[in-house]
């Protein structure tokens, strides 16, 4: 599951769920050494005073418990003293209790260790080893050594119940502290994890007010935590970018059926008040071609949008092959010849026939066609369309230049939007749908090449670059 | 009634003022906010029917001018957006209707109607003046019961005096309403008009409801 707030209450737990277990650990062992540090000392210094009541004579030893009577400390009550051919020389009535631990022949025994039995009823032992004539010096009389000294070792063992039942005790406390411990501090993590993402929740809330219908609300960076300025920022930079996409998208939405709704609510009120009451021959052909004419205008956005759609969405890949753009530009001037004609504008072009460009012919057709008509129609009476190409490099260039007013240097990045007019006072005086430009710069997209425009009280120069590749 | 048309698509504008201009309306008509703000402030306009999205001036421009140059004409703002946003910010500018395109030419001149009737004061679509009544929606006049037969200028200089009822018109107000600013008429043609009317509707033995007012001009008068 991916929750942030069991991600850090698991995170913290296992945190603190090693933190303890290693706190536990530390006392555990600690008290352990202390336990067996007291223990050994005890064993050892017991060792040290049996030895002392050590009698040998000759190859023998004696010991005589009775002597422990007022001994310091008190002699142990279990220990044994084992000869070095493993003979047993001396032990305590208790000493068959003891799992005593074999005794090395090399004669290194460890000083200390823990003698095993079953049902955890262990035994700590403590080993001393002696020689007899060693023995007598450690006894404070004097004997020099001869032939008959020989080497033994003292044990005293000790259980471990009573250190063993401690460390179990201590055992026992040490699971429910931590225990207590692990529960307050998850109860806290949970608590402190739900505040800690708090701040998230309520950027969701704010984001939550934030609807289509008021994309223009922003969150107040001042109003939550430092830590989360930069995300607000990131979040209100993004719905700058959608607010501005929504308000392109709309304005385009409001344009579009401004486009429509406005030829077809013409077209509807002429037939509506043409069918009010009857009408001469000559009546109903003026309202036909009118209505004609309005249809048309029409179809010119809807083909326009369609065409337009059918490239946004990738559907419209060119099919590049070599096209000779002098002739599809003689063609394009034999289908506008006649509006040219009507403002006496003249169509010229210097394209070298032998001129090649890569392009899909049909798209190059369309893009140069909407380029000469517009140059056509926003051109002054008498003006000239001027058509030129050549070849720079691995691109070609076609340069399309009209005679008319030019466009406002602060209007030349706008021309290109759909349906953007630059002199509003559009439709019917120059026929154009708002689309031509944007489909132009779409297919010169589609081809990888670009559309430069430059335009001055002279005259506006469109440049078509298409590359070869 | 005369009625200004301010719409920059050429074939909405001439297919409406044919439809207005058959239902006896005089229509004058502009294709851009400038035309339009300048006819609505030199002719005196029953009615105003504009377009928002105008060349030179838009149709929001144009209506606040209006109001602020203190022409208080009702308009109704004709526009292909459709929003209530939009229609919020419409009558909030100070229109008086609000028809988005495409809309039936019926219902506009339904509109047409009643922001005349809310213009002259009166909620009855049937106006009365003694026996005299006339349909303001068919245009059917009767006088005590006897159906009449008008031409459309007489109908519509009928309607005129009938919505100003017991008032002195001047007869330049009402050639004013009736004829558009192209129309090469001269007012007096006006006084051929109420004769003609007086003939249909003041027939010998009824009690006569046109006046004339020397030197002023023409009253509708029931008693």
């Amino acid at each position: 599951m991916h929750s942030l707030r069991l991600k850090l209450i698991l995170g913290f737990l296992l945190a603190l769920a090693a933190v303890i277990a290693g706190f536990d650990v530390f006392i555990y062992t600690a008290k352990r050494y202390a336990l067996f540090e007291v223990m050994d000392g005890r064993l050892y210094a017991e060792t040290l005073a049996i030895s002392r009541h050590l009698e040998i004579e000759g190859s023998r030893l004696f010991f005589d418990p009775s002597e422990e009577n007022g001994a310091h400390p008190p002699l142990p009550r279990v220990f044994r003293i084992v000869g070095e051919n493993g003979t047993i020389l001396a032990e305590a009535p208790s000493a068959g209790a003891v799992p005593w631990p074999a005794l090395r022949p090399d004669g290194k025994n460890p000083q200390w260790r823990t003698a095993r039995a079953g049902h955890g009823r262990h035994w700590r032992v403590a080993t001393w080893k002696g020689r007899s004539e060693a023995n007598e010096e450690i006894a404070g009389k004097s004997r020099p050594a001869d032939e008959t000294s020989f080497g033994f070792v003292v044990q005293c063992a000790e259980p471990l119940a009573a250190a063993a039942e401690e460390l179990r005790k201590l055992v026992s406390l040490l699971a429910a502290v931590s225990l207590l411990a692990f529960l307050i501090a998850g109860g806290g993590s949970f608590f402190l994890a739900g505040r800690a993402l708090r701040p998230i929740r309520r950027v969701n809330t704010a984001l939550e007010a934030v609807s289509e219908t008021n994309l223009d609300q922003r969150l107040d960076p001042s109003s939550f935590d430092v830590e989360l300025h930069p995300l607000i920022t990131q979040l209100n930079a993004t719905l700058d970018r959608l607010e501005n996409g929504f308000q392109r998208e709309r304005q385009f939405t409001a344009d579009a059926s401004h486009e429509l709704r406005t030829p077809l609510a013409a077209l509807l009120n002429s037939i509506e008040v043409l069918l009010r009451r009857p009408r001469t021959d000559a009546e109903l052909i003026e309202a036909h071609r009118d209505n004609e004419r309005t249809a048309r205008s029409m179809q010119a956005v809807v083909e326009g949008l369609l065409l337009l759609a059918r490239m946004d969405a990738g559907k419209a890949e060119p099919a590049k092959e070599s096209v000779a753009p002098d002739a599809l530009v003689e063609e394009i001037f034999d289908a506008i010849s006649s509006e040219a004609n009507a403002k006496n504008i003249g169509l010229v072009h210097a394209i070298d026939s032998a001129l090649r460009v890569q392009a899909d012919p049909a798209q190059l057709r369309l893009a140069l066609h909407n380029l000469i008509e517009n140059a056509v129609r926003y051109n002054r009476p008498g003006g000239q369309v001027s058509v030129e190409a050549r070849r720079t490099g691995e691109a070609a260039a076609i340069v399309v230049r009209d005679t008319g007013v030019g466009i406002p240097e602060d209007q030349l990045h706008r021309i290109f939007e759909r349906f953007y007019r630059v002199d509003p006072s559009r439709t019917e005086a120059t026929g154009g749908c708002g689309l031509g430009l944007s489909i132009v710069r779409k297919i010169v997209d589609g081809h990888g090449g670009r559309v430069d425009i430059s335009s001055g009280s002279e005259g506006t120069v469109f440049t078509v670059v298409l590359p070869d590749a | 009634m005369r009625v200004l048309i301010v719409e920059d698509n050429c074939a909405l504008l001439k297919s409406l003022k044919k439809g207005l201009v058959e239902e006896s309306f005089a229509v004058d008509t502009a294709e851009d906010g400038e035309e339009g703000l300048y006819l609505a402030g030199v002719n005196d306009y029953d009615l105003v029917i504009l377009d928002v999205m105008l060349p030179k001036i838009d149709g929001w421009t144009v209506l606040r001018e209006m109001r602020t140059r203190g022409l208080y004409t009702h308009v109704l703002v004709l526009t292909a957006r459709d929003t209530p946003e939009d229609k919020v910010r419409g009558l909030d500018s100070g229109a008086d209707d609000y028809l988005t395109k495409p809309f039936r030419f019926e219902e506009l001149l339904a509109r047409v109607r009643a922001l005349i009737r809310r213009k002259y004061q009166t909620k009855n679509p049937l106006l009365a003046v003694a026996d005299l009544e006339i349909d303001t929606s068919t245009h059917i006049v009767h006088r005590g019961g006897e159906e009449m037969f008008l031409q459309p200028k007489e109908y519509a200089l009928l309607e005129y005096l009938a919505y100003r009822a017991g008032e002195i018109v001047p007869r330049a107000a009402i050639w004013e309403h009736l004829y558009d600013w192209q129309d090469d008429t001269t007012s007096n043609i006006i006084d051929v008009y109420i004769s003609r009317l007086r003939r249909k509707i003041d027939r010998p033995g009824l009690r006569p409801l046109f006046q004339t007012v020397r030197g002023e001009g023409y009253l509708l008068k029931g008693d």
